[in-house]
């Protein structure tokens, strides 16, 4: 997996001999670097969470939001370059708002996704451009009920039903596993995807970090909105509950 | 509420440096752009000649472009029998025919790249509003003309506005679904801040203000009277709001506004008997007074109206509802008694 590409990597326009574009190999690194992002996909809804490691004890709390509203119906959770995300973000909430001027109809998440990609993708395809260095997770409600993509810096989306990015992947990716996300609402979610969040925080690493969580349920009216802030809390208290126990054992 | 301009004066004060007074209205002698088409023929116009002119409908001060009958104004010249709509050559040659500075020009002008608004098409009339104890009221009919014909009856022309917020609308129809769109943009940018804060009553007047004034400053200007109503939470509490902006961009604040007819009508009842914090049963009750008084008296008001409130809740439009209204006089039962020919 990590090979050099001595020679082929210099330029996005390059293709190596084995048919990878490395400079789109590295910007997903930058990914994998950045805090956890965590969402699922319950029965009535998305949950998303996210990992906010806080680099100075001076950050005020809630700033540096991670997590963005794209439309009344969705929420984009950034995981990677924070500055490139919020490109990524505002191209996002300029094409549902142009979407809905041109069609009369709030923008589907799939065309939203594939829109996003695409955006993504345009950045890989030319020298003077340099990949995002962000991935992306896409948690909207529509029509056709909740949905849950990735877009990655490649330009690739997937539809998921659980997904995360970032540090704790791999672990976060077992942890979801484990749900029985069919039967799962969205208040249990919450809880679940904190449990997760703190699970995968490695407390020698990384020192501080702060839970940001949201959601689009039946609850919230379909809404993309913060978790409310008792069910934040309540959320909290559950996952270091949980995590005590673990140390516990 | 009355627009103060008239042609005559517009072209007084006309200067070349582009203005063209033709753009918007026709001239008194009945050149300009609304050539042909008559918006509304009112007696009372400063011309020597003593002939019947037609002149554009909002001088009357109401947003109501119809074709009104005459005598209005009830100056003498009302009595001359001439088609207005066809004048004959010989009235036409004594129109004066002025030499104009800048030459008017119709919306179809080729050079002109986008055509302006002349006249509204499909109008609500009256809305109006004032401030109770829990918050604001407004209420308004549910019709939509078209000309002289009431051709919509279920027109919702009061909404809400974010969560703080009810605009309500005279005036040109689709002027004010165009607004609304705005709005939308501006409460969706607004939300997906998601930041706890939510624009206000206050601010959304504001930018109603900006965009009416500079759409007047282009000449293109959305046919419409807004009322904007709401409570939002301010440094002193709970701060209720009310406000009102026009076409040309006059705004202003107030405890109680009225717009079209509403001015001359319902205003007058309301300077009597409004007081502050009134109940909301109170409040009710004036309102309906003041509709019911339109409902007599402005031709393009239907017996089906919308009561709307907004407080620290949330706002809330009423389902439409009829009042009852006395139509028992001895003159409507028996209308050709004592006229001239029956028996």
């Amino acid at each position: 997996m990590s090979s050099i590409g001595t020679g082929y990597d210099l330029s996005v326009t390059t293709f190596s001999p084995d048919g990878r574009v490395f400079q789109v190999e590295y910007a997903t690194k930058a990914v994998d670097n950045s805090g956890t992002v965590v969402g699922i996909k319950c029965k009535d809804g998305i949950v998303l969470g996210v990992e906010k490691l806080v680099t100075s004890k001076m950050i005020l709390e809630g700033s540096n939001r991670r997590i963005h509203s794209v439309y009344h119906h969705s929420g984009l959770a950034v995981a990677g370059l924070a500055a490139d995300g919020r490109q990524i973000v505002s191209r996002a909430k300029s094409e549902a708002a142009s979407y809905e001027k041109v069609y009369g109809e709030p923008i589907s998440v799939k065309d939203l996704a594939d829109r996003v990609a695409s955006y993504v993708h345009l950045c890989t395809l030319y020298w003077w451009l340099r990949p995002f260095g962000c991935g992306v997770i896409l948690g909207g409600y529509d029509r056709d009920g909740p949905q849950l993509y990735i877009i990655e810096p490649s330009g690739v989306s997937y539809k998921y039903f659980g997904a995360a990015l970032g540090k704790g992947r791999q672990a976060a990716k077992t942890e979801i596993e484990k749900l029985k996300l069919s039967e799962l609402t969205c208040r249990e979610g919450i809880v679940e995807v904190a449990k997760i969040i703190y699970g995968v925080h490695d407390e020698a690493k990384d020192k501080a970090f702060e839970l940001e969580l949201s959601w689009i349920c039946d609850e919230s009216k379909r809404q993309h909105q913060k978790v409310p802030n008792e069910l934040l809390e309540q959320a909290k208290a559950a996952a270091q509950a949980a995590l005590e126990e673990m140390d516990a054992d | 509420m009355a627009i103060a301009d008239t042609p005559s004066a517009a072209r007084r004060c006309s200067s070349s440096t582009g203005w063209r007074p033709g753009a918007i209205w026709p001239y008194l002698d009945g050149t300009g752009p609304s050539q042909g088409r008559v918006l509304c023929s009112r007696a009372g116009s400063p011309s020597s000649s003593g002939v019947v002119r037609p002149s554009p409908a909002h001088i009357l001060g109401s947003d109501r472009c119809g074709f009104a009958s005459g005598g209005v104004a009830g100056a003498a010249e009302a009595q001359n029998d001439i088609d207005v709509l066809n004048p004959p050559p010989e009235v036409e040659k004594l129109n004066h025919k002025k030499e104009l500075l800048v030459q008017p020009s119709s919306s179809m002008d080729v050079n002109c790249q986008r055509s302006l608004t002349m006249y509204p098409c499909v109008t609500g009339t009256s809305v109006i509003a004032f401030k109770y104890k829990d918050g604001v009221i407004m209420a308004c009919d549910t019709g939509a003309s078209y000309g002289s014909t009431l051709r919509y009856k279920s027109v919702e022309r009061i909404k809400a506005v974010g969560k703080h917020s009810l605009i309500g609308a005279s005036g040109e129809f689709s002027d004010f679904q165009e607004i609304l769109r705005y709005l939308d943009e501006l409460t969706l940018s607004d939300h997906m801040w998601d930041d706890g804060n939510s624009l206000g009553p206050k601010e959304i007047h504001s930018y109603l203000t900006r965009v009416m004034y500079n759409r007047r400053n282009k000449f293109d200007p959305l046919w419409n009277s807004l009322v904007l109503g709401g409570v939002k939470k301010g440094p002193k509490g709970d701060e209720k709001y009310l406000g009102m902006v026009n076409m040309i961009g006059t705004h202003f604040e107030e405890n109680y506004v009225a717009t079209g007819f509403g001015n001359h009508l319902a205003i007058p009842i309301l300077r009597a008997e409004w007081h502050e914090d009134i109940t909301f049963e109170e409040a009710v009750k004036l309102v309906e007074k003041c509709l019911l008084v339109l409902l007599y008296r402005d031709r393009s008001s239907i017996n089906k109206f919308q009561i709307a409130k907004i407080t620290t809740e949330g706002p809330t439009i009423h389902p439409p509802y009829s009042l009852k209204a006395y139509w028992g006089f001895s003159h409507f039962e028996n209308p050709a008694q004592g006229a001239v020919g029956s028996w």
